[in-house]
């Protein structure tokens, strides 16, 4: 999160000079940030829909950046809360709370589930467990798990107090690893058939 | 216990991984068009920005000229009126030319516009004729003349002057209202009044 953090008031001049219609200001801000804010709508949404919401944050702070006020937080986080209402827009009905009242994942997993995700070989397969994570938990995995943001941060990005970020995220971390010792199951038991 | 630490690391090295794996795999190409139709509209509002920038000067200097024209036939006529008026030669002071003295000014504190809580980096005051009756519209009260220095109500004009702050953007942020006072009449020598009559 490192470009959340530094050159804040820069970022907020260039805002304002795009605004005037200073398309070099632009083409800053976009070459800074467009990178995180279509990895995060692709984390969240999918390939088809990522290119959409990237442009339609970036046409939201041109049309609508009288709304941005720096001392609320840094133009990056201003993004990823566009992005998200787009982002959640896009997402089934079902809504980013549901199946919020899943069963207490409780259940003990074999650390041995784990250890070859952790080896790198099967990034593919953690990346399919976060998306088929509920939004309410994909989202906070997503912004502090593949983000490296921090608590407050992505509270203020949910619109939600920081307590609700860090259970979301207790819980969702049980769910992914109850997903992935699930699959090592599957793939232990195919080897063995 | 150690399970869960190791369970614990394990699911956080693997998502660091992912994170790495996605910040190489980010390499949108689609988004160079993306991109591009941005540009586009950056360059539009650009464009209307200068548009409503130049309308806006245009629409003062408009006003001001519309302003200006009556005075100045009205300062021209004056003199027609009443003739020549040759100073008498007998008298330094009196040929010595008549300053005018500078314009007295009195002004309200600037008042806020719809606009004034949008941010702005620059703003240039422009000044006006607006209609008299704005001035109640800002809860104020259309001054009377009540002192000698001050025009005739014949002479009350119909519009006063206002000083507009208008931002960069070409949105006005405030405006006070100017009112000119007229400078003390100069004592005219008795012997040019005479003269003139």
């Amino acid at each position: 999160m490192k470009a959340m953090t530094s050159g804040a008031g820069d970022d907020a001049r260039l805002v304002r000079r795009m605004r005037r219609g200073d398309e070099a200001a632009f083409a800053t801000l976009f070459a800074a940030h467009h990178a995180a804010i279509h990895r995060y709508a692709l984390q969240m949404c999918g390939l088809a829909a990522a290119d959409d919401v990237v442009q339609e944050v970036f046409l939201a702070l041109l049309r609508q950046s009288h709304r941005y006020d720096p001392a609320r937080g840094a133009v990056l986080t201003y993004l990823y809360g566009i992005a998200r209402h787009h982002v959640l827009k896009r997402l089934p009905a079902s809504g980013v709370e549901s199946a919020l009242d899943d069963d207490d994942h409780r259940t003990a997993v074999p650390a041995t589930a784990l250890d070859d995700l952790s080896r790198g070989e099967t990034v593919d397969r953690v990346r399919q467990a976060v998306q088929s994570l509920p939004p309410a938990y994909r989202e906070v995995v997503v912004l502090c798990e593949l983000h490296e943001m921090d608590y407050e941060t992505a509270a203020s990005i949910l619109e939600c107090p920081i307590g609700t970020v860090r259970s979301r995220l207790h819980r969702a971390r049980r769910l992914l690893m109850t997903k992935l010792a699930a699959v090592q199951r599957a793939l232990v038991g195919e080897s063995r058939g | 216990m150690n399970d869960v630490h190791d369970s614990e690391r394990a699911l956080t090295s693997a998502l660091r991984a992912l994170a790495r794996d996605d910040e190489r795999r980010a390499s949108p190409e689609g988004l160079s068009s993306v991109e591009g139709r941005l540009r586009a509209e950056v360059r539009a509002v650009g464009a209307a920005r200068r548009a409503r920038l130049r309308r806006s000067i245009g629409l003062a200097a408009a006003v001001l000229a519309a302003a200006a024209v009556p005075a100045w036939r009205f300062a021209v006529r004056g003199p027609q009126t009443s003739g020549p008026v040759q100073p008498p030669s007998t008298s330094a002071a009196a040929a010595a030319p008549i300053a005018s003295p500078p314009r007295r000014e009195i002004t309200t504190a600037f008042l806020p516009l719809a606009y004034s809580d949008v941010p702005v980096a620059g703003a240039q005051i422009v000044r006006m004729s607006v209609p008299r009756s704005a001035l109640a519209s800002f809860g104020l009260t259309p001054a009377e003349s009540s002192s000698a220095q001050e025009p005739a109500p014949a002479a009350v004009s119909a519009t006063v002057i206002a000083d507009v702050v208008i931002g960069d953007d070409g949105l006005a942020r405030a405006v006070r209202f100017v009112r000119a006072m007229e400078p003390a009449v100069p004592t005219v020598p008795t012997a040019r009044m005479e003269q003139t009559r």
